[in-house]
């Protein structure tokens, strides 16, 4: 399979956030500023990595009826390592994703990847896809989480931004996430419409 | 039969080797963690505390609860302070804090040290303001300017009333006027968008720390 | 909207041409009785104009010419926001109506006259651009799109939002030398602590009528309000049950609840007509809450939803944590109105009752 075509379809063709519309509770609880945004996308891409290639090694191995208890153990696993690892290593942004940390474990991208993909797939191929799905993730964060600081504080990376603008705070609300994800949703949709030639 | 029993096996084996796992993980990053807390309780102690004060731990039993309190006495010359941690429930989670008082009950210092709350809204109770443009370099260090939320606690009294002010904005946009008339009715500022964390912590100073206090008033 | 021949349904009056000049008829679905009115939206929208005209009056006399910017930016916003939406998405204009102008009216209507003419133009582009193009443009949209920019501006800036200066005439609360809070904040606040004096809100009646109080600028004057009202009553365009139920259900729980304790002293009495007089009352029943898209086309279902924004309105305004309660009631309506309709709809003449 070609790596750049994997790519792709992890970032565009099928990102999980914007067309796939997965793991959108963490998104749009976490979009509010570029550094939680991005620092989830990691922590995520990494659990989601990992129980992927898990899972595939061990998909002969489990029987189906226990499958989905086996995955979540596994992710849990994995989850409850990375947290760990982010209280002792850093702290300021376990700090800032709080609770939505443990909330990897039900990530739906994860637990959707390991059911569609992991299980069915040899270990190579999870490896990739677990990785390419994960920085679909946090791009899709990044651009939620650009747009969102921006709007909501007037701040990128924790600087302020425009001078004088003065931000409007419900971006950084529920409400403007929902705004946001839809708008970027319809953005993407829209895009890729005109890339296949269809007609409204 | 034989299908039940390798059900069984396989979960529990999974579920044992990821119990070994992350109980080795554990091991390895309990006393950093560990070390994290005492680390911040210390940074949090330097920054409530006036400057130039010997610190003493001692410990006051508290009435209420069968308990001891843990506080922290800073003296320099006759003058004494004291500093004592606070939890009050937040809307997501427990926020630790500590304050910085003197015998009446004036605020010198606060700092909040551990809260989970929403990112953005209640966590922003921790949040430190930096004013460098995003184009004038991702480079440099970091300057230190403690949380404005905590700022604005200073010369609070935890023996009146604490007044919320959600109309006039938060503090650091306040000049030198609101400020002073914020603190003539001893009021504090709230995080836009996050009421109930903030009334959590005030609801804490007006209640458990004035009970510390007097606990270690005798 | 479908382009399809139904011969039993009748046809409105906007017949737009198709590419190669035959003429479509589109029709609209509505409830029985078919009654065939000469109007066409742009007539409507002219009208609602028309009548909201004295109380932009009212707006100028009262908070200075910043009410007349407000009101003329907020139009353009929606109008610009409305062409270039269209224009992007290659629809057919239906810009010639007016209906944005009457949205990017009602939306200055609902805001303070010291509001920042940029957040105005903000709150307009929200109301025409998410909350009814983005659904289907006019006849689609499932919420009054001038309270969901309100409601938008209010989560946005809400520091800006609920800050108001006194008239023209110095007047803020409309009782004389109360000058720290809007009618209803000041009666709130009165309740609250016990200082409520029958006759100082006895003054302030008239106060509150004529609209020599502080608040937003479309909706302190009651005069210019019920002007603009019986207008479009007189017209037609709006029933006659939606405002009236509502006002009267809010005069009605504001009198049995009214916190004194009985219901005939003069204190009793007099809190009714200031709760129906102060606020946005007027405003939402007469031109909000009536808009037709968005209230429910059945006659039965109307009483309904003026009354469930009645008893809304009430509520929030006692015991929400805003002094103002009328355009979220309002929004909150909208939401229902799609199952008040179907639980209203007229008995149809000769239909046997289902067996199951």
């Amino acid at each position: 399979m070609m790596i750049g075509q994997e790519i792709k379809r992890g970032i565009i063709d099928e990102n999980p956030i914007l067309v796939l519309a997965l793991g959108l509770c963490p998104s749009l609880a976490v979009s509010t500023s570029v550094q939680n945004g991005f620092g989830m996308g990691m922590a995520a891409t990494f659990v989601l990595t990992c129980s992927n290639v898990i899972i595939s090694l061990l998909r002969k191995v489990i029987p189906d009826k226990v499958r989905i208890p086996c995955f979540i153990v596994i992710i849990a696993m994995f989850v409850t390592i990375v947290q760990l690892v982010l209280k002792a290593y850093l702290p300021a942004l376990d700090k800032q994703l709080g609770i939505f940390v443990p909330l990897i474990v039900v990530n739906c991208i994860i637990l959707g990847r390991a059911e569609a993909y992991a299980s069915r797939n040899n270990v190579f191929k999870s490896l990739i896809d677990g990785l390419v799905m994960g920085v679909g993730f946090t791009f899709a964060l990044c651009i939620l989480s650009v747009i969102r600081e921006i709007l909501g504080s007037n701040k990128l990376l924790g600087f302020k931004f425009v001078p004088g603008f003065q931000p409007m705070t419900v971006f950084i609300l529920a409400p403007g996430g929902f705004f946001t994800i839809a708008f970027v949703m319809g953005v993407v949709r829209y895009i890729g419409n005109r890339k296949r030639g269809v007609r409204r | 039969m034989i299908d039940q029993l390798k059900m069984i096996v396989v979960l529990t084996l999974i579920s044992c080797v990821a119990a070994l796992l992350i109980a080795f993980t554990n091991a390895k990053t309990k006393d950093r963690i560990a070390r994290q807390r005492v680390v911040v309780q210390q940074e949090a102690l330097l920054q409530i505390m006036p400057a130039g004060v010997t610190v003493a731990e001692n410990k006051a039993p508290l009435s209420s609860a069968n308990d001891t309190l843990t506080y922290w006495t800073g003296v320099a010359g006759s003058d004494t302070v004291y500093a004592f941690k606070v939890a009050t429930r937040g809307y997501s989670s427990t926020i630790n804090y500590m304050i910085c008082t003197t015998a009446e009950g004036v605020i010198t210092g606060m700092a909040v040290m551990e809260q989970n709350e929403t990112p953005g809204l209640g966590a922003r109770v921790q949040e430190v303001l930096s004013k460098r443009l995003i184009w004038n370099g991702l480079g440099g260090p970091k300057e230190k300017t403690a949380s404005w939320f905590s700022e604005q606690f200073k010369g609070i009294s935890i023996n009146q009333p604490i007044a919320i002010d959600k109309t006039a904005g938060e503090w650091h946009g306040l000049d030198e006027k609101g400020r002073r008339r914020l603190k003539d009715k001893n009021g504090i500022t709230a995080i836009t968008g996050s009421t109930i964390s903030t009334r959590a912590i005030t609801n804490g100073l007006s209640t458990r720390a004035k009970t510390y206090l007097k606990a270690i008033r005798g | 909207m479908t382009n399809e021949q139904q011969p039993t349904k009748e046809p409105t009056n906007e017949s737009p041409m198709a590419a190669d000049g035959v003429k479509i008829e589109t029709f609209q679905l509505t409830a029985s009785p078919h009654l065939r009115q000469p109007e066409s939206v742009s007539h409507i929208m002219m009208w609602v104009v028309i009548a909201l005209l004295p109380s932009l009056a009212a707006g100028v006399v009262f908070f200075g010419p910043q009410a007349l910017l407000l009101t003329v930016v907020s139009v353009l916003a929606a109008i610009v926001t409305e062409w270039a939406i269209v224009k992007f998405l290659k629809k057919s204009a239906a810009i010639g109506d007016f209906s944005a102008v009457v949205t990017g009216v009602l939306v200055a209507f609902n805001v303070s006259s010291t509001l920042p003419w940029w957040m105005a133009a903000i709150g307009s582009a929200f109301a025409i651009g998410v909350a009814k193009m983005t659904f289907g443009g006019l006849g689609a949209n499932f919420i009054n799109p001038a309270l969901a920019g309100r409601a938008f501006l209010m989560a946005a800036y809400p520091s800006a939002m609920t800050r108001f200066s006194p008239t023209t005439f110095g007047s803020l609360s409309g009782i004389d030398g109360i000058s720290s809070a809007t009618p209803l904040a000041q009666f709130k606040a009165a309740m609250a602590d016990g200082s409520f004096q029958a006759l100082d809100f006895q003054d302030a009646l008239s106060n509150l009528f004529l609209g020599n109080v502080g608040g937003c600028l479309g909706e302190t004057s009651a005069l210019a309000l019920l002007a603009g009202g019986i207008l479009l009553l007189y017209k037609r365009i709006i029933p006659l049950r939606i405002p009236l139920v509502y006002i009267g259900t809010v005069f009605l729980l504001s009198w049995i609840f009214n916190g004194t304790g009985a219901h005939f002293t003069s204190s009793a009495i007099i809190i009714p007509f200031y709760h129906i007089l102060a606020g946005g009352l007027f405003l939402g029943a007469f031109f909000m809450a009536t808009d037709m898209v968005t209230s429910p086309i059945t006659p039965a279902g109307k009483i309904v939803f003026a009354a469930g924004c009645g008893v809304l309105t009430f509520l929030i305004r006692k015991f929400g944590g805003y002094p103002e309660g009328v355009s979220y009631s309002i929004l909150l309506m909208n939401l229902f109105v799609p199952l008040i309709e179907r639980s209203t709809r007229p008995k149809m003449y000769g239909k046997v009752k289902n067996r199951d």
